[in-house]
C-alpha cells in the first residue's frame, strides 16, 4: 500500500485542523450546543463560497474544453485565460429586464426557479470533501441526496405551467417525464455501493473503499458506475439528454419565458447539479478522498473534476438523443440492467465472493 | 444561556406543524387547481420535516422521495392532462362546504378530547438512538414479510391497472 | 375541559396525535366539499398523511424500540401511491369520455 498523507501533518488536512481548533476554542468559552452550531454555520458559509467558485470554474472549463474539442478556442478574453467569463455572464443576466408574460401566473412563475435551485444547493451540504470535512454527515446521506434530486421535477413543472406558453408546458412535461424515468435506475444503482459498504452514510461509504474502490469491485462495479453516470447525466438535463431545453427544437423548453435572474438561477442549478452528480460518482464509486501522498481534499477535487471532464467530453461528442430513444433507453435498457445488477450484487454478497471487501 | 435540545425540537415541531396545517387549508381554499397542488407539496414536505423531528429520519427522506417526488408529479401530470375551461363551484353551494367544515371540526374536537384525557402508558419519549434504517429493514424482512410481499403485489396490480385504464383505445 | 393539558415542550405523544387528527379532519373537509375529482384525491392524500403522523408518533413513544409504527407507515405510503395512480387513471379515463373532471360527471351507465 502506498503511504497516505499523515493526519498529523497540517497541510494534509488544513480545513479539518482549523475546524478542530475553532471548535475547541468555542467549547472552552460557550456552553453546548452553541459551538457546534457556530462551526456548522461557518462550514455552510464556506461551502456557499465554494459553490460560487466551483460553478465559475465549471462554466469556464466546459466552454474551453468544448471549444478545443470542436477545433476552436473557447472564451479567452475576460480575465486571465477567460476565467472570469462566468462573472461577465452573471452581470449580463442580472442587468437584463425581467419579463413576466401577461398570461403567466406570477407567484408560481417567480417561485419555480427557487424550487429548482434550492434542492441542488442543499445536496452540497453532505458532500464529503475529506475525512470529517462535510457540513454534516447524515446516517441516511445517500437517501437524502436521492430525495433532493427528486424535487427539481416539481419546479420544472411549475416553470412550464406558469409561463402561459404552449411550448413551455410541453417542454415542462417532457422534462418531468425524462426526470422521473431516469430516477428509477439511479435509485437502484445507488443501492449497489450501499450494499457493498453496508451503510448509507457517505463518510462510511468512502471509508469502506479503503481496500478497493467500488468501481473496481468486479464484475458489477463498472456496470454500476456507467449506469450511474448515464442516469446522472439524464437527471441534470445535460447533453445528450438535454431535450427539455433544446435550443433548436422546442424554443427553450420549460424556461422559454425566463430572462435575467430566473434564467441565471436555472443555469446555476444545472451546473450545481452536475457537480453534485460528479461528486456523488466520486464518493460512491471512485473512493472519494482516498489516495496516497496528497492531501485528501486534493484527491477529491481531482477525481470529481475528472468525472466532470468526462461529462463535458460526452456533451461535445454525442448528438442529442431523440425523445423516444431517451424513453427506450430508460425503461428498456437502464431499468432492467439496474434491477439485474442489484439483484446479482446482493446474491454475490450473500455468498461472500466480492473481492476486496471484508466478509460479513 | 443553555438552549436545551428539547426546546429546539419543540420549536421545529410547532413550525412545521403550522406549515402543514396552512398547506392543508390552502388546498381547499386555493384559487385554481394548480395552486392546490402546490399547497399539497407544501403540506407533504412539512410532514416529512415532522417525521424527522419525531425521530423517523429514514421515513422523512422516503416521504420526500415517494410523495413529493413521485406522487405529486403524477398528480400534476393528471392536472395538466385534464385542462378545465372554467373553475367549477363546489358541490351543493355554501351549505355543503359549511356542513363539511362542521363535521371536520366536530371530529377534531372529539379526537382532541379523547387524546388529552386518556392516560397514555408512556407519553414522553426516551432518546431514540437506533439506526432506523436497519431496524425498519429487519422488521420488513422478518416480522412483516407477508405484508411486504402483499404490498409489492398490490403495487404491481395497481401499475398494470392504471396503465390499462388510462391507455388510449 | 380536559384536566391535564400536555406541556408546551417537550413534545409528547399528545402533540403528535393532535396534529394527525387535525390533518385528518382538514383532509376530510376537503374531500367532502370539493367538486374537482383531483382536488378530492389531494384531500385524501392529506388524510392519509394525518394517519401516518399518528403512527409515527406512536412509534416514537412506544415502550419497545422496534419501530413498528414506522414499518406500518411505509405500508400506508405504498397503498397511497397505488391508490393515487389508479385514481388518476380513472379520472383521466372519465375525462376522455365526458370532457370534465367533476365528481358527479360519471352519472350514466352508458357511453
Amino acid at each position: 500500500m502506498l503511504p497516505e498523507c499523515p493526519a498529523s501533518f497540517f497541510l494534509c488536512d488544513p480545513f479539518g485542523a482549523v475546524r478542530g481548533a475553532i471548535y475547541a476554542l468555542l467549547s472552552a468559552i460557550l456552553p453546548e450546543p452553541l459551538p457546534i452550531v457556530i462551526v456548522t454555520a461557518l462550514a455552510i458559509a464556506m461551502v456557499t463560497t465554494l459553490i460560487a467558485i466551483i460553478v465559475m470554474s465549471q462554466v469556464w472549463a466546459e466552454r474551453r474544453i468544448v471549444g478545443y474539442m470542436q477545433g476552436r478556442l473557447g472564451p479567452n478574453r475576460v480575465g486571465p485565460g477567460g476565467t472570469l467569463q462566468a462573472i461577465a455572464d452573471a452581470i449580463k443576466l442580472l442587468t437584463k429586464e425581467p419579463l413576466i408574460p401577461r398570461e403567466a401566473d406570477k407567484v408560481v412563475f417567480l417561485l419555480a426557479p427557487l424550487v429548482v435551485v434550492v434542492p441542488s444547493l442543499m445536496v452540497w451540504s453532505v458532500i464529503p470533501w475529506g475525512p470529517g470535512l462535510s457540513v454534516t454527515d447524515l446516517n441516511i446521506g445517500v437517501l437524502y441526496v436521492l430525495a433532493l434530486g427528486a424535487l427539481p421535477t416539481i419546479g420544472i413543472l411549475m416553470a412550464g405551467w406558469s409561463s402561459g406558453n404552449k411550448y413551455a408546458v410541453l417542454g415542462g412535461m417532457r422534462a418531468a417525464a425524462q426526470l422521473i424515468s431516469y430516477e428509477i435506475p439511479m435509485v437502484l444503482v445507488v443501492m449497489i455501493p450501499v450494499l457493498l459498504a453496508g451503510t448509507m452514510a457517505l463518510r462510511g461509504i468512502v471509508e469502506e473503499q479503503t481496500d478497493l474502490w467500488f468501481v473496481l469491485a468486479l464484475p458489477f462495479g463498472p456496470i454500476a458506475f456507467v449506469l450511474f453516470l448515464v442516469s446522472g447525466i439524464a437527471e441534470v438535463n445535460r447533453s445528450p439528454f438535454d431535450l427539455p431545453e433544446a435550443e433548436s427544437e422546442i424554443v427553450a423548453g420549460f424556461h422559454t419565458e425566463y430572462s435575467g435572474m430566473g434564467f441565471a438561477l436555472f443555469f446555476l442549478a444545472e451546473y450545481a447539479n452536475s457537480f453534485a452528480v460528479s461528486a456523488m460518482a466520486t464518493t460512491l464509486f471512485l473512493g472519494g478522498w482516498l489516495g496516497p501522498f496528497l492531501p485528501p481534499f486534493i484527491w477529491f477535487f481531482l477525481k470529481t473534476y475528472l468525472v466532470f471532464f468526462v461529462l463535458v467530453w460526452v456533451r461535445s461528442t454525442l448528438p442529442r438523443v431523440r425523445y423516444d430513444q431517451l424513453m427506450h433507453l430508460a425503461w428498456k435498457v437502464a431499468l432492467p440492467a439496474a434491477l439485474i445488477t442489484v439483484g446479482l450484487t446482493a446474491v454475490q454478497l450473500s455468498l461472500n465472493v466480492v473481492p476486496g471487501t471484508a466478509p460479513r | 444561556m443553555l438552549i436545551p435540545t428539547d426546546f429546539l425540537l419543540a420549536g421545529a415541531f410547532y413550525t412545521f406543524a403550522a406549515t402543514s396545517i396552512v398547506g392543508a387549508i390552502g388546498i381547499i381554499r386555493a384559487r385554481g387547481i394548480f395552486r392546490s397542488a402546490l399547497f399539497l407539496v407544501l403540506t407533504l414536505a412539512s410532514v416529512a420535516a415532522i417525521y424527522v423531528t419525531l425521530g423517523a429520519d429514514f421515513l422523512g427522506a422516503v416521504q420526500v422521495l415517494v410523495y413529493v417526488g413521485a406522487i405529486m408529479v403524477l398528480i400534476i401530470f393528471g392536472i395538466m392532462l385534464t385542462p378545465q375551461q372554467v373553475e367549477l363551484p363546489d358541490i351543493g353551494g355554501p351549505g355543503q362546504a359549511a356542513a363539511a367544515a362542521f363535521v371536520a371540526v366536530a371530529l377534531f374536537a372529539i379526537a382532541t378530547i379523547v387524546i388529552t384525557t386518556s392516560q397514555w402508558p408512556r407519553s414522553t419519549s426516551a432518546a431514540i438512538d437506533v439506526a432506523t434504517t436497519q431496524v425498519i429493514g429487519t422488521g420488513l424482512f422478518t416480522t412483516y414479510v407477508l405484508p411486504f410481499e402483499i404490498a409489492s403485489l398490490l403495487l404491481l396490480v395497481a401499475m398494470i391497472g392504471a396503465i390499462v385504464i388510462a391507455r388510449e383505445e | 375541559m380536559p384536566d391535564a393539558l400536555p406541556p408546551i415542550y417537550p413534545i409528547t405523544l399528545q402533540h403528535g396525535l393532535v396534529l394527525g387528527a387535525a390533518l385528518f379532519a382538514i383532509g376530510m373537509a376537503g374531500a367532502l366539499s370539493k367538486r374537482n375529482a383531483i382536488t378530492v384525491l389531494m384531500a385524501i392524500e392529506v388524510m392519509l398523511n394525518g394517519v401516518i403522523v399518528t403512527f409515527v408518533a406512536f412509534a416514537r413513544h412506544a415502550p419497545t424500540a422496534d419501530l413498528t409504527g414506522q414499518v406500518f407507515a411505509i405500508f400506508i405510503m405504498t397503498v397511497a401511491a397505488a391508490e393515487a395512480a389508479v385514481g388518476l387513471a380513472i379520472v383521466i379515463a372519465v375525462y376522455r369520455v365526458r370532457r370534465t373532471v367533476q365528481v358527479d360527471a360519471a352519472d350514466t351507465l352508458r357511453g
